[in-house]
């Protein structure tokens, strides 16, 4: 079929002339050559003109003397190009564009066609981009709408990429933490600004494309050692367009989660979703055609997740038969004739103790949230356009108590407000471009008491006592589980009269009192960018670019426990440890101390002193110090905290031949952390430093990035590519909070019978801790500063980056389906974290492993040159202090992998996605998350503080998964008439993870000691899982389509083990049955040890000296404590427009 | 296919060095030193075999005054041992004729927690090559009111039912202290291997808690004035099998021939008595109160034999009596009359005096003093 071309009017060729626009952050572009099918000859002065439903205005580019063209800043989608040639036209269907890729479209024209017709070209362009060395993928709405993905919003499609899988807060990329990565929305930076994870949820309905870079970006991106998630939303055009939807997961069409039971405690929980739905729509179009557009969409969205709460009472019924079998259950004492010998039954084969069920309760989570998100789109002439975007996301959720009474839970709300503006114009006959863009980006968290009335109680967590005793005691258990717990003597209602401790909760705490910490945040980022794009020619064609942006970044946070403290009470140990937070003004007796007229610092913080060396003998230091009240606005209660960043960057894409690119770019950061105000300009009562208003600089971040990339087939079917870059990180405001806020925690362990008369809802000789809490002038029987001695930063500090390497070939072996194979070979080169090098007395923020010599000898002529013999001592231990940085080990993360893709575009019904990953990522730093111990604080983990914490660190990664096979696809059934099926799949099947043996550190707590090389235990199950989707979709008319869909996760229903429990010994012995012999129990690692070693390990007590007596373990020790959800299935509707 | 990461460096100063034999890197222990420009003497902690980056001049060198009372030896290795040849773990009942047990060599953590299950499960549950506490005596094993036929587990000591041993003990033996002819007496409860540490000094502990090491508590201190040496039994081995040594040079880096721990040496002090009641050539002393004089070390019973007085002149005295009060100290009170008025005596402790280990007091002792009115 041919149809008579269209007159192109001159005007309109004047219009649209040379648009040569570089892809931007939203964009992307189409580029090929023309040529002559006959004579392979060049064409010059061919018009190509790309038109697309999601194009408010066509696009269009002429051929230069080499045939080649390019047309840029295109909206992600699918697009006609078509081209002009003489009076020949060829038009050429289903080009898809993706973000900030170049789709090569090579057209041959044959001049001795008959002018006047139009030909369609049903050749579809090549998918890979021959002028980038980008690692990832481009997920399109296509993608989202028909692959089972496993949430609702963007982050649930990211595990689609290669080298990419989940780490408990957010998609990791390459072997980095998910901290690591950026988040872009519409080209706003949205990542959170505490910690580094997803800011903007964005709902996947208002969502038109998703570009997932894993490696090798260029020099426009920066401040990521992980991976860059670009989100495009959708805009208006001048068609109308849009779509209503509903999704629900209901939680009778979910299974039962299987349980996880905690070993040698009385209490299991088991979550399990008890409903999910959203619903709303999304509508775009014209206000003025050709001019102005807008998008807007709404969606709430509500939850509730039921925790089945599982009280368990021991047995003591059962003895070993001679088959080795265990006996039926019969509590009569063995002398008449049953089995209760006064020790719990325990299962042989598993360990476990065998216990009764005593009741269940269930406790549920609710969330509600609104997604909102509007857009205006303008163009004041073609070359000037606009755009303006507002995206709102209020949310409310409750949590009560699980592991004790539902009111120690808490209530939370948020609103997360995203505003941006952005500006393209376009100059010399389109050859420049300039764009701008201002965004503003928002966090705000509050948090409230659970139970209004307790707002104003401390937390308390009851450590290795009885259930027995708690349940009636807080009357927080149901009557079943506080008669199944009774312990009573023979003849009464106890099943188990020998048991002395029925319900034990040995290894699980339980929580009561208040809230515990107060959020009160508010963070803000104010960002602008600039970029200017030139193109021209000199020895091929080059796109050069140029930009600049800053941010400002703000945090106003609480710091506060409700009641004034958080209490840790050793029930089964005879400890109670209330920890605060303060505020110090300087040692006793100081001169800030004699000055002193603030009222508000009338109490004591002592600390030992360790700059003895360690020996224990340096007995303690005293502060003047200001316990900070549980009440929002006192004095401490609020830090404020400031970060400035701002880069730099060129590139220039050389085309040398059109299937030869050399891509070179160099992008420059600064990075400006100031103290929180009421710290600047004062002098640090512990360091004695003068602190100025920026705590840390990081400058001369200098990161260059080239590749070369070449297209045998000259067409765009194939590149074989190599890239090298270097990527710096940058610091989330978590440290302003910690480190250059003044943060210093009290920490007093008491004798329980300081806090008053016992409370015998504890325990019968146990007393509550509030006591203590309410008694300000109490001294502890140990008294310790944690961050107490303020923080250094080693003169000279240097910025955190990763060097990468890629290489690897893409070919399109037939239409439609192309494979990759990809090297790459990622290593941190340097890392920023705090370490302690005069026994956690004081803490530095350097590199561990590295300080420079030039730094020392600035620093000694400096020590030379002062006069005052306090300040040459000052500087002298600080001196010391800085050496002792290099003993620390250099953190070290290398990830390696093979990557093998298989893209099948969506063509012929058909969509297939798949990548097998061959990796390893091994080293002794994980990255910002610690995995290991759940602290996330980026930056200034406990990881390298100690030298003792560093042994053993060294081995496979937390997020090392050797093998990672993912399979996505769908076909569509064409029913005619009857509609369309589509069944979508997705597919995963990975390695577990290492797993190791924990124990816990005197100062530090639980689980920061290796006691042995990092992945020593094994490793967890190969996992796997298969879901499905359904689509029934059926034309209503001509532009209306109903769609009904049906999601099946987990479809058999495989809950492999996600985690499993790390901690060998739990920081406090399990105490004796009816004693309070439960001491603290700490351990150094073995260095490079075995399993069988464990066994010799000796305790460390609770001021940090080595005994004679062998550590405990944890019965629940490699246990599986989570896993992955079970088999559920949601379902949906959507009416398209 | 494999892929290794290129150039990777995984050195770590927390590395232990498990190549070749296991070394002897330190021996920390207590001396008795002069405290500088004075008669006075005090003790400290030193290596006493060799040395650390992080240590001063005066904290590192050969100890020829070992403390003799309070002492105990922390042993500092360079890579681990097999801890099975070092310490038992303790049983419910005497299992060989005591309450503790050797463990297998192999045995982990967890076959620990199976043989301490309760008493009713443990046939199923600890059997097998690793099974531990497994009653030896002909006669069976009691425990509690249960008896337990020989061959069957009697049940890892662990009230707390954590599943691992409440206690461990050094083996008899396993690691030893000689001066000269004398097998010290070791503490074996206070003693112990704790395989955790290496060569960075943790924030609490300093170089005390050095690692991996053995810890030797002496049960009743050192005999005196000998050379000593430390001594490892053949069983003691690392993970390759091969017995422990100490490199002549007491540098870590230098070879030595397994079994060879001949450096590993230092003499104790010479036993010494302090005059608390008076310095020497005192005078205007009490007629009547007694003479007290302390040991640096648990003397023998029978040390009041060695006690003379002379006075005036080399007339003996012989109305006084001597006893030894908390094993070191001899107090010498006169009886009847007391000493004469404004007379000198001569108090002498001979060479006859033993230590608890029979080793003599190396230089008698003579002290002055001179009565008052």
């Amino acid at each position: 079929m041919s149809t008579k071309h269209l007159f192109l009017s001159t005007a309109l060729l004047g219009a649209f002339a040379g648009s040569a626009y570089a892809q931007s952050n939203t964009t992307g572009a189409v580029q090929g050559a023309v040529t002559d099918s006959k004579t392979g000859e060049k064409l010059p002065g061919v018009t190509v003109i790309a038109t697309s439903p999601s194009l408010a205005q066509a696009q269009t580019a002429i051929t230069d003397e080499n045939g080649l063209y390019k047309i840029t800043d295109l909206p992600p989608g699918d697009y006609l190009i078509t081209f002009y040639y003489a009076d020949i036209t060829l038009e050429r269907g289903g080009v898809n564009v993706g973000v900030n890729r170049t789709t090569p479209v090579f057209q041959k024209l044959n001049q001795a066609q008959a002018g006047g017709e139009v030909v369609k070209i049903t050749d579809t362009a090549p998918t890979i981009d021959p002028t980038s060395t980008t690692q990832g993928i481009t997920i399109d709405k296509n993608y989202i709408k028909n692959i089972p993905v496993p949430g609702r919003t963007f982050e649930s499609t990211l595990g689609a990429a290669a080298g990419s899988q989940g780490d408990g807060l957010g998609v990791s990329f390459s072997g980095s933490s998910s901290l690591e990565n950026q988040y872009y929305v519409d080209g706003v930076n949205t990542t959170g600004l505490t910690y580094g994870t997803v800011g903007s949820p964005v709902i996947n309905d208002f969502i038109e494309e998703i570009e997932v870079i894993t490696g090798g970006y260029n020099a426009e991106f920066g401040r990521a050692t992980g991976g860059v998630v670009n989100v495009v939303t959708k805009s208006g055009s001048n068609e109308f367009k849009g779509s209503v939807f509903a999704y629900f997961q209901p939680g009778v069409l979910t299974a039962a989660a299987e349980t996880t039971p905690n070993n040698a405690s009385s209490i299991d929980a088991n979550g399990n979703l008890a409903y999910y739905a959203d619903f709303g729509f999304e509508l775009g179009g014209p206000i003025i055609k050709d001019k102005l557009w807008f998008f807007v969409g709404f969606a709430p969205q509500v939850s509730k997740v039921d925790i089945t709460r599982t009280t368990k009472r021991q047995s003591d019924c059962r003895k070993l038969e001679a088959s080795g079998e265990l006996s039926t259950c019969n509590p009569a004492l063995q002398g008449a004739g049953g089995n209760a010998d006064g020790v719990p039954d325990v299962d042989p084969k598993t360990g476990f103790y065998i216990t009764d069920t005593l009741d269940e309760e269930i406790r549920s989570r609710k969330a509600r949230a609104f997604s909102l998100l509007s857009k205006i789109n303008f163009a004041a002439t073609p070359e000037n356009q606009g755009q303006l975007a507002l995206q709102l996301q209020p949310g409310q959720s409750e949590s009560p108590g699980i592991y004790g009474p539902a009111s120690s839970g808490f209530k939370a709300s948020g609103l997360t407000s995203d505003i941006s503006m952005k500006w393209t114009s376009k100059f010399n006959d389109n050859k420049t471009e300039v764009e701008a863009v201002v965004g503003w980006h928002r966090e705000r968290i509050t948090d409230d008491p659970y139970d209004p009335s307790l707002a104003t109680k401390p937390l308390q967590v009851l450590y290795d006592g009885s259930l027995g005793v708690w349940g009636p005691g807080f009357m927080a258990e149901t009557q079943k589980t506080i008669d199944g717990c009774r312990d009573l003597p023979p003849g009464m209602s106890d099943p188990y009269p020998l048991l002395t401790n029925n319900c034990p909760m040995d290894t699980v705490p339980y929580v009561i009192g208040g809230p515990g910490s107060i959020s009160n945040d508010t963070q803000q980022r104010r960002a602008a960018k600039l970029s200017v794009t030139q193109r021209l020619k000199a020895g091929g064609s080059h796109e050069i670019k140029a930009g600049v942006d800053v941010e400002d970044n703000i945090s106003d946070k609480t710091r506060l426990y409700s009641g004034g403290a958080f209490i840790q009470n050793y029930v089964g140990s005879d400890l109670i440890r209330v920890n605060r937070w303060v505020r110090l003004l300087g040692k006793k007796g100081s001169p800030a101390d004699l000055n002193n007229t603030d009222p508000h610092f009338d109490n004591r913080c002592s600390t030992a002193d360790t700059s003895g060396g360690g020996t224990g003998m340096g007995g303690n230091i005293e502060y003047v110090c200001d316990y900070t009240t549980g009440t929002l606005g006192d004095p401490g209660t609020r830090v404020t905290g400031n970060t400035f960043n701002w880069s730099i960057y060129l590139r220039d894409s050389w085309q040398i031949q059109p299937n030869l690119t050399l891509n070179a770019g160099v992008r420059y950061e600064e990075q400006r952390m100031r103290y929180a105000d009421f710290l600047q300009d004062r002098v640090d009562p512990l360091t004695q430093e003068r602190l100025g208003t920026n705590a840390m600089t990081m400058t001369g971040m200098l990161a260059p990035r080239v590749g070369l990339l070449y297209d045998w087939t000259k067409e765009g079917r194939s590149k074989i590519y190599a890239h090298w870059g270097r990527f710096y990180e940058s610091i989330p405001m978590n440290i302003n909070d910690r480190s250059f806020g003044g943060e210093v925690n009290f920490q007093q362990d008491f004798v329980p019978s300081q806090c008053g008369p016992a409370d015998t809802r504890i325990g019968v000789n146990s007393r509550n801790g509030e006591g203590c809490v309410d008694n300000p002038s109490l001294v502890g029987a140990d008294e310790r500063l944690i961050g107490a001695s303020g923080v250094l930063v080693a003169p000279g500090i240097k910025p955190q980056y990763m060097d990468e390497i890629i290489g690897g070939f893409e070919y399109e072996i037939l239409d439609d389906l192309k494979i990759g194979v990809a090297y790459k070979n990622r290593r941190m080169g340097r890392v920023i974290e705090d370490v302690s090098t005069d026994n956690a007395d004081t803490y530095i923020i350097a590199n561990p492993g590295e300080w420079s010599s030039d730094e020392e000898e600035k620093l000694m002529d400096r020590i030379d040159r002062t006069d005052d013999p306090m300040e040459k001592t000052r500087l002298t231990r600080q001196l010391n202090l800085y050496k002792g940085i290099r003993i620390f080990d250099k953190p070290q993360r290398n990830y390696n992998s093979l990557e093998f893709t298989l893209t099948r575009r969506f063509s012929k019904k058909l969509y297939v996605q798949g990548s097998y990953t061959y990796s390893k990522t091994d080293g002794n730093y994980p990255g910002l998350i610690s995995y290991d111990n759940g602290q996330v604080d980026p930056n200034i983990s406990s990881q390298y503080d100690l030298i003792e914490l560093l042994a053993n660190r060294v081995g496979p990664l937390p997020q090392d998964r050797p093998h990672y096979i993912k399979l996505d696809g769908y076909y569509t059934f064409d029913l005619k008439k009857a509609g369309q099926i589509t069944v979508g799949t997705r597919l995963r099947a990975l390695s577990g993870v290492p797993v190791n043996a924990l124990a816990g550190h005197y100062l530090y707590g639980s689980n920061e000691s290796f006691l042995l090389p990092r992945g020593q235990i094994g490793r967890t199950d190969f996992e796997h899982s298969l879901d499905l989707r359904l689509i029934y979709a059926r034309n209503l008319g001509k532009n209306m389509q109903l769609e009904f869909f049906v999601d099946l996760h987990n479809i058999y229903n495989r809950q492999g083990t996600a985690g499993v429990d790390d901690n060998f010994a739990p920081q406090y012995k399990l105490s004796a049955p009816n004693s309070t012999s439960g001491t603290e129990q700490n351990a150094n690692p073995v260095s490079g040890g075995t399993y069988q070693d464990l066994i010799w390990v000796k305790t460390i007590d609770g001021r940090g000296n080595e005994t004679a007596t062998p550590i405990g373990k944890n019965p629940n020790f490699r246990n599986t404590t989570g896993r992955y959800a079970p088999l559920n299935a949601n379902f949906g509707m959507r009416l398209n427009f | 296919m494999t892929i290794v990461a290129g150039c990777t460096d995984y050195d770590s100063a927390t590395n232990l060095h498990p190549d070749g034999p296991p070394k002897v890197q330190q021996v920390r222990m207590k001396e008795t030193y002069q405290i500088d420009g004075t008669a006075d003497t005090s003790s400290r902690r030193v290596f006493g075999f060799g040395t650390h980056p992080n240590a001063i001049e005066v904290e590192q060198h050969p100890v020829t005054s070992a403390t003799l009372v309070g002492n105990s030896f922390r042993i500092i290795m360079d890579e681990l041992l097999v801890g099975n040849h070092l310490e038992e773990i303790a049983c419910r009942s005497n299992v060989d004729g005591d309450a503790y047990s050797k463990v297998p060599v192999g045995a982990t953590p967890d076959d620990i927690a199976r043989c301490a299950t309760a008493q009713d499960v443990l046939p199923s549950t600890c059997k097998g090559a690793m099974a531990v506490c497994m009653c030896e005596n002909d006669a069976g094993c009691s425990v509690g009111t249960t008896m337990i036929e020989k061959g069957l587990p009697v049940g890892v000591d662990d009230k707390n039912q954590d599943g691992a041993a409440d206690d461990t003990r050094l083996i008899a033996g396993a690691v030893s202290v000689k001066c000269g002819p004398i097998d010290v007496p070791i503490d074996l409860n206070m003693s112990y291997w704790n395989p955790s540490g290496n060569q960075q000094p943790p924030a609490m502990g300093g170089f005390e808690a050095l690692g991996p090491a053995i810890v030797l508590v002496p049960q009743n201190g050192l005999p005196n004035n000998l050379d000593c040496q430390i001594a490892f039994a053949e069983t003691v081995v690392d993970k390759q099998n091969i017995r422990v040594c100490a490199p002549a040079s007491g540098d870590p880096e230098d070879d030595c021939t397994p079994g060879d721990t001949a450096q590993v040496k230092f003499k104790s002090e010479p036993m010494k008595f302090q005059s608390v009641s008076f310095a020497e050539g005192a005078t205007g002393i009490s007629r009547t109160d007694p003479v007290v004089f302390v040991a640096n070390t648990n003397i023998d019973p029978m040390a009041t034999s060695g006690v003379t007085i002379t006075g005036p002149g080399t007339t003996p005295f012989t109305a006084f009596t001597a006893t030894i009060t908390m094993n070191k100290i001899i107090t010498i009170a006169p009886t009847g009359a007391g000493f004469d008025p404004n007379t000198m005596y001569t108090v002498t402790l001979a060479t006859s005096i033993k230590d608890t280990f029979g080793q003599p007091l190396p230089t008698a002792m003579v002290v002055h003093f001179t009565t008052g009115a």
